[in-house]
């Protein structure tokens, strides 16, 4: 076997030190088989050790994160893989959003029962939320901005769920190119 | 437009099918499946393969055993379709063959 078959498989194992061990072994196993038979051609044709030592780690995290129903493991494992897939990119900004619009509207809330005369909505100019200061205009929600708001971040969190569930399950049947 | 990029995305959503039909017919390992794809075209590329295998393997649509054979210097892992991979592909194949009826009546109908 060739130096470069061997710092090829070398290369590729530390890159797949967060998979399991036997896992792991199996994989640079294959892939040693692979190279033996195709020689220094094999070697270009996979591309980097570590790129696909990545493309392994991704599709296995997110198999992870999608039988734990962990979003915050699945979200990062998606944005992880935004850099080499567009569709990975819209998946994680859409989620990532929504998350993020669940979370503000709850804060929403707790403002509102904190400091209600900074929460609520003004118009002419629209203004919704926090403000830093006072507007001199009247306030049209009152109250009420604690039980739309409560509902818009429920609403938000539930479909950020499944728009990252079904996101990923949609990437992880699409193949990552290597090359 | 790209053609290239065009390509690779073609290929990217027929892998999974090309690999499961390959397999349909016999057991093969890693590089027979290649040989198989590349007989019509590069339809599948070394760097996609092997994670490909790794996921559908783990998905429980395929089964996979490891052989030392004659005059092979390493162990081959032998990838053969479970009854779930069977059943996967006998869904897919008719989607298949509607998507490209579909597509080349359409094509050619413009030329």
């Amino acid at each position: 076997m060739t130096a470069a078959v061997e710092d090829y498989a070398r290369r590729l194992d530390a890159g797949l030190k967060a998979l399991p061990a036997d896992e792991r072994e199996r994989i640079v196993l294959e892939i040693r088989g692979h190279l033996a038979e195709r020689g220094e051609a094999g070697v270009a044709a996979l591309g980097a050790p570590e790129a696909l030592a990545r493309t392994f780690l991704q599709d296995w995290r997110m198999t992870q994160a999608l039988a734990q129903s962990n979003p915050a493991a699945l979200l990062l494992t998606v944005l992880d893989r935004a850099t080499r897939s567009f569709g990975a990119a819209v998946i994680g900004f859409a989620s990532l959003s929504l998350y993020l619009f669940a979370l503000a509207f709850a804060l929403v809330v707790v403002l509102e029962f904190l400091t209600p005369d900074y929460v609520g909505l003004w118009l002419h100019p629209f203004e919704f939320g926090g403000v830093t200061e006072v507007p001199t205009r009247p306030e049209i929600l009152g109250w009420k901005i604690i039980p739309l708001c409560a509902a818009l971040a429920v609403a938000c969190w539930a479909l950020a769920g499944p728009v990252l569930r079904r996101g990923a399950v949609r990437l992880i049947k699409r193949p990552v190119f290597a090359k | 437009m790209d053609l290239g990029s065009w390509q690779t995305q073609l290929r990217k959503g027929a892998a999974e099918l090309v690999v499961l039909a390959l397999l349909g017919r016999k057991e093969r390992y890693g590089l027979e499946i290649l040989e198989g794809a590349g007989e019509a075209g590069e339809l599948v590329t070394e760097g996609a393969l092997y994670p490909l295998l790794t996921r559908l393997e783990r998905e429980g649509k395929l089964a996979s055993r490891w052989a030392l054979d004659e005059g092979a210097s390493h162990p081959r892992k032998y990838y053969r379709l479970t009854g779930e991979g069977e059943r996967l592909l006998a869904e897919m194949r008719p989607v298949w063959s509607r998507f490209h009826a579909q597509v080349t009546t359409i094509v050619e109908r413009e030329q």
